[in-house]
């Protein structure tokens, strides 16, 4: 029942303005798992067979109750005493005919026990509301495979996502704010060629005002540095001089008083960040320094051998710069000088462009791979984000878990405000603890209220003994974890399924940056926070 | 009982219930309640926080089985819009226990919703909405009861707006928000100056674009409105026309010079206007752009890009409305519950790097043209021209109006200055926007203006004040604007007296000798018949008929109990009050339904209503009690082929059949 690509277009239209045609063929490619479809695995599901993910599996081994149907949509009251990865496989596939849907009648324990590798497959996995065991168990199966892992729990006014992934690569991070990149600093020859083919002093007074803002700094600014030692200017003060330059420069009518040189303002405005010194990154300074990028194999996924290649680029054609990224802001300019100078930076980002590739070519070369095995289409997408790429990297499950390596220094100084949103993950653990021990949750029925809160600050303590955590939590939020009783209240759920699935999508489009590697959401205040752990 | 928040609005209803059956309920807390449709552990997610005290629950909070009973049976709420954001919160609501739910939305849908609004299926692509969503709900949620409105939120008068305990907003448009703002404000009751908290509606308000939202908790006349941190919307972009025109440096400037200056000129599917959704359209914009794109040299105009820029779509994804949806929906639990404090009151959420949350509290603006009841003084220079002002208007980041209505009153009669809605009046009343409100000698020239925005979110009265004005006014001093937006009715009647008076001393003058303004040439009305008759009731019932030859674009209406030429867009939205029918000291209130007004001053009340279709005149007059004198009066506009029948009534008669 595939759609024709003109109508999925139309369906998809609005997202694709946000990842684009090649980000929806990697959700159309995708095969996600989900386990165990509560309330807070179906929302999640939801949000990802809407966009149109390309198949999803359920592994469940529960049977629908009353109470799943009372908070979970893709459940109906007719489906109670059935299997809830296929009830729920049926509510959530008829929302979208472009996804395959399928599930694994049984428990995730029993699928570990018989077919480990049955998880190899997928894309990422989403495992929701897992006991401890569980998790960890599933955690270590999939690291060592490479396969991502959103942990997702609400418990309660509390949502928690853990995301497990080794090493998650970046391209397309989409900034919202970036700097330009102009080169104004260190103009490149066909650039300076460019500005001096201006003569503001002898132009006419319809072009003098449709100067693009680009050419007045650069022409002002070659002025100011024969001036001052070749210095560009630097701080506040220099900057206000530099502007009152710029200001002098505008054209004044027959009675001196100077015309509306709106450009002359844009120049003004701009002088600020167009006169930041153009450099490599610090983040991705570390990532050129990274084993990855200098110990190139066979084996080396494509983005390492590009960036590698644009740090040969960098130390070689490049002169200590990335390649120039070829765009521009719009600006007050008329049409002719406006495209002239576009091209002006766009052709050198065709050429910087190029020289990566040779270099990438080359990389590939070394190590015994054809050079079509990156395309040029991917290294120009790498070249024009150079500045903005990005790797997520997390730790495993058994690295927070483990007594040796757990996050000690993070959950104290969290801790020195005791209402931080850290508070709720030690509880989390501190509850995942009272399960193990009493195979259920505090709380879950009304009798058990009072009886468990001090059966839960024993879990507490215990935990904070074995992982010598010097906190205190405060009684109000076992009082407050015992009332929750287990609950999943839909609202909550639904939070972290929208939140759940953009991340899901972030991994599998490899645009966007994922979070890493906790987060936290606090419902009764409507406040989150992202723990490293 | 004693809910702080959950008392503004569910109190009375609580009570009523409690006295009703004080006895039932124990009863069936135990066992099924609305047998048939609930089952054995239902609303066990719901009932922990309902029945179980907490540590950090609201302080009014008490724990008990009947909240889950209020939530089932008796709180009412409002989702408008059934899109993205709405699709979602009538699913969050109806899963947290609420089921009367009622849902407006005017659109239909479209294929490009289906990636997000998890209600619809290709197959109701063109179907309502709101009845396709309360459909969708009402099916797979037993027992709940969603009440579709296929209606736009201006249909409905507060009458309806007053029914609901909480209201959520899932719109993307900034102009329905401010109306939707500006209707719960107007609800607001004050008794000497103090608000009356049974008359607040809360407002919970979600907005997205992307990877970017945000989730509001607005308590009118308590906390931030949506008019206070109008600041924080960021402006629409819009291309300068000469850029547009002439010297094009993007793709998008290609597609807008298609869209704005061929489309018009070419008309190349006959005399019908732009149709974003219509693909031979978007098609033939497509086609010109390229080609003006070629001749800049420019690049990248694409199909996709066209269609954006054309119906300036905003991207959209399932994710974020989920979100934000889900944020509002516990928000609107909470309220409703009294089981947490609700939010302290805006979040701003963003996954573009990472998961990024932030809460705050967004301030009251002391002098908020919706809902601070304060007038602001805004001071122009002596030379401004009505363009400026206009421009203030719209671009000032906490003004924003779209189109306002520029009158002025002279010699107690509304005169436009500027209109941009009516095309003919647009051209007519342009040469305006370029006169100084002083003229050349000094002279006032514009004594009073007036801008009208929705009716229930602003009037602004601009008054430049000249010697006479400072005269009278010690706080108005010489060259400059004084811009007043007031907003509450009965505070606007006020100043329009004052104001008034003061305009008369300059009112002769500033008619004079201005040829280019609209006001001379405004059209007049005599007086063709007057009759006078008494009707059963005994009551001396006046009439007369009055002939109006009004400029086109106008129809006959009423100022100041007197007939007048009116602007048709008053007529045909319906807000009477904008033509200034009271008289000096009266406060005007458009009727519930849309279908007249009030002219009130003490306890004294005139109601008039028009007669449905205005091109036929058939006065209804309805019962009225007292021996005050009724006088009715016939209006008939010609040249238009259409008219209004305005009659007034005599007092108490403030609800008319």
């Amino acid at each position: 029942m595939a759609a024709t690509q003109a109508s999925k277009e139309q369906k998809y239209d609005r997202q694709l303005r946000l990842w684009g045609d090649h980000g929806q063929e990697t959700l159309e490619n995708a095969h996600v798992c989900l386990v165990n479809a509560t309330a807070t695995g179906t929302e999640i599901l939801k949000n990802l067979v809407l966009p149109g993910i390309g198949a999803f599996t359920i592994v469940d081994g529960h049977t629908v109750s009353g109470e799943d149907v009372g908070n979970n949509f893709f459940l109906s009251n007719n489906s109670i005493g059935k299997n809830r990865a296929q009830a729920a496989t049926e509510l959530l596939q008829e929302m979208n005919s472009d996804v395959s849907g399928n599930f694994v009648e049984e428990s995730p324990d029993k699928l570990l026990d018989n077919d480990p590798e049955f998880f190899h497959r997928f894309t990422i996995v989403i495992g929701v509301h897992l006991p401890e065991s569980t998790c960890m168990r599933l955690g270590s199966v999939l690291w060592s495979a490479s396969v991502p892992f959103l942990v997702c729990k609400t418990y309660g006014l509390i949502g928690y996502m853990r995301l497990v992934v080794q090493e998650h690569t970046v391209i397309e991070s989409h900034p919202d704010n970036a700097l330009e990149d102009l080169r104004l600093d260190q103009p490149f020859s066909e650039f300076k060629n460019h500005i001096q083919s201006y003569d503001l002093d002898s132009m006419d007074k319809k072009d003098h005002s449709h100067t693009p803002w680009i050419i007045i700094v650069a022409k002002y600014l070659e002025k100011w540095l024969s001036e001052h030692n070749c210095q560009a200017p630097k701080n506040y003060k220099e900057k206000e001089a530099f502007r009152q330059i710029i200001r002098e420069g505008v054209r004044k009518n027959e009675n001196g008083v100077p015309e509306d040189e709106e450009n002359f303002e844009e120049a003004v405005k701009n002088v600020n960040t167009a006169l930041n010194p153009t450099k490599v990154p610090t983040a991705l300074e570390d990532l050129f320094n990274s084993e990855q990028c200098n110990n190139i194999t066979s084996q080396t996924p494509a983005f390492w051998v590009m960036l590698r290649a644009v740090k040969e680029f960098v130390h070689n054609e490049g002169s200590g710069s990335l390649p120039v990224r070829g765009t521009i802001p719009d600006m007050i300019a008329d049409s002719q000088k406006f495209i002239s100078l576009q091209n002006i930076y766009r052709e050198k980002a065709m050429q910087d462009t190029a020289a990566v590739s040779k270099h990438v070519e080359r990389l590939l070369q070394s190590v015994g791979k054809p050079p079509e095995s990156i395309s040029e289409k991917d290294i120009k997408l790498l070249c024009k984000n150079a500045s903005f790429l990005r790797v997520v990297r997390c730790r495993s499950l058994a690295e927070e878990y483990s007594v040796d390596s757990v996050n000690k220094d993070e959950i104290t100084s969290c801790m020195d405000s005791p209402d931080s949103e850290m508070v709720f993950y030690l509880m989390l653990r501190a509850v995942d603890r009272f399960y193990q021990q009493h195979s259920r949750y505090p709380g879950v029925y009304n009798y058990q209220v009072e009886e468990d809160i001090s059966k839960l600050k024993l879990c507490v303590n215990s935990l904070l003994q074995e992982y010598s955590l010097n906190v205190n939590i405060k009684d109000d939020y076992i009082h407050e974890f015992c009332r929750y009783g287990a609950a999943e209240p839909h609202t909550v759920a639904a939070f972290l399924g929208g939140s759940a699935a953009q991340e899901a999508i972030k991994i599998i489009s490899h645009q966007f940056v994922p979070f890493s590697n906790t987060f936290i959401y606090n419902a009764m205040s409507q406040t989150s926070a992202t723990l490293h752990l | 009982m004693a809910r702080r928040l959950f008392s503004l609005c569910v109190s009375r209803e609580k009570k009523r219930r409690r006295t009703a059956d004080p006895t039932d309920k124990m009863a069936v807390d135990g066992g099924h309640r609305n047998s048939g449709c609930d089952w054995d552990g239902r609303w066990n997610h719901v009932r922990k926080f309902l029945e179980r005290p907490g540590p950090f629950t609201h302080p009014d909070f008490e724990p008990s089985t009947e909240s889950l009973q209020f939530l089932l049976e008796t709180c009412k709420i409002l989702v408008i819009g059934a899109g993205g954001l709405g699709c979602e919160l009538l699913k969050n609501l109806a899963l947290s226990g609420f089921r009367l739910i009622h849902v407006v939305d005017m659109d239909t849908i479209d294929v490009s919703n289906l990636n997000r609004q998890f209600l619809f299926r290709p197959k109701d692509v063109g179907r309502p909405k709101a009845e396709v969503a309360a459909d969708f709900i009402n099916t797979r949620i037993p027992g709940c009861k969603v009440v579709p409105h296929f209606k736009k939120i201006q249909d409905f008068d507060d009458s309806f707006y007053r029914q609901f305990h909480i209201i959520v907003c899932g719109l993307d448009s900034i102009i329905a928000r401010r109306w939707m703002n500006g209707m719960l404000i107007s609800l607001l009751s004050y008794e000497d100056g103090v608000l009356d908290p049974s008359s607040i509606i809360p407002l919970i308000d979600g907005g997205t674009e992307g990877f970017k939202g945000n989730a509001r908790v607005i308590l009118p006349g308590m906390t931030a409105c949506i008019d206070c941190t109008l600041e924080l919307y960021p402006p629409q972009i819009n291309f300068p026309m000469c850029t547009i025109a002439s010297m094009p440096r993007l793709p998008e400037h290609c597609i807008e010079y298609a869209r704005i200056l061929q489309w018009p000129k070419e008309n190349p599917f006959g005399d019908i206007s732009l149709d974003g959704d219509n693909p031979d359209h978007i098609q033939w914009v497509f086609d010109r752009s390229q080609e003006r794109a070629a001749e800049f040299s420019i690049t990248g105009v694409t199909y996709r890009l066209t269609q954006g820029v054309v119906k300036r779509i905003i991207p959209a994804v399932a994710s974020t409305n989920a979100v934000i949806a889900a944020s509002c929906a516990m928000e609107v639990f909470k309220i409703a519950t009294s089981a947490y404090i609700p939010l302290n009151n805006y979040l701003v959420f963003n996954d573009v790097d990472g998961l990024y949350t932030y809460t705050f509290e967004a301030e009251r603006k002391e002098n908020c043209s919706a809902c601070s009841q304060v007038p602001q003084d805004l001071q122009f220079p002596p030379s401004a021209k009505l363009q400026e002002v206009l421009e203030y208007l719209t671009e000032n980041a906490s003004l924003q109006m779209k189109s306002p209505a520029i009158t002025t009153t002279l010699e107690g009669k509304n005169k436009t200055l500027y209109l941009q809605s009516v095309k003919s009046i647009e051209e007519r009343t342009r040469p305006n926007l370029c006169k100084t409100l002083k003229d050349e000698k000094n002279d006032v020239r514009f004594a009073l203006i007036k801008f009208y925005y929705h009716h229930h979110i602003v009037s602004f009265v601009v008054m430049f004040g000249s010697d006479q004005i400072r005269s009278s006014s010690e706080s108005s001093s010489e060259g400059e604007m004084k811009l007043i937006p007031l907003a509450r009715p009965s505070l606007w009647g006020l100043l329009l007296l004052c104001l008034c008076s003061r305009a008369e001393a300059t009112g002769n003058r500033s008619s004079r000798g201005h040829t280019g303004s609209s006001q001379e040439r405004t059209g007049t009305c005599e007086v063709v018949a007057a009759h006078r008759c008494c009707n059963r009731n005994k009551i001396e019932e006046r009439s007369q008929t009055v002939k109006c030859s009004c400029f086109p674009g106008q129809v006959a209406g009423t100022t100041r109990a007197r007939p007048s030429c009116v602007d048709a867009s008053i007529v045909r939205q319906k807000w009477w009050c904008r033509m200034e029918p009271c008289l000096e000291g009266e406060e005007c209130r458009v009727l519930p339904d849309l279908t007249g007004w009030s002219c009130i001053s003490g306890n004294k009340v005139k109601t008039t209503k028009l007669d449905d279709d205005p091109g036929e005149i058939h006065p209804r007059f309805s019962g009225y009690e007292g021996g005050e004198t009724v006088f009715i009066v016939f209006i008939h506009g010609q040249g238009l082929g259409r008219g209004a029948a305005l009659f007034w009534t005599g007092p108490g008669t403030s609800s008319v059949a």
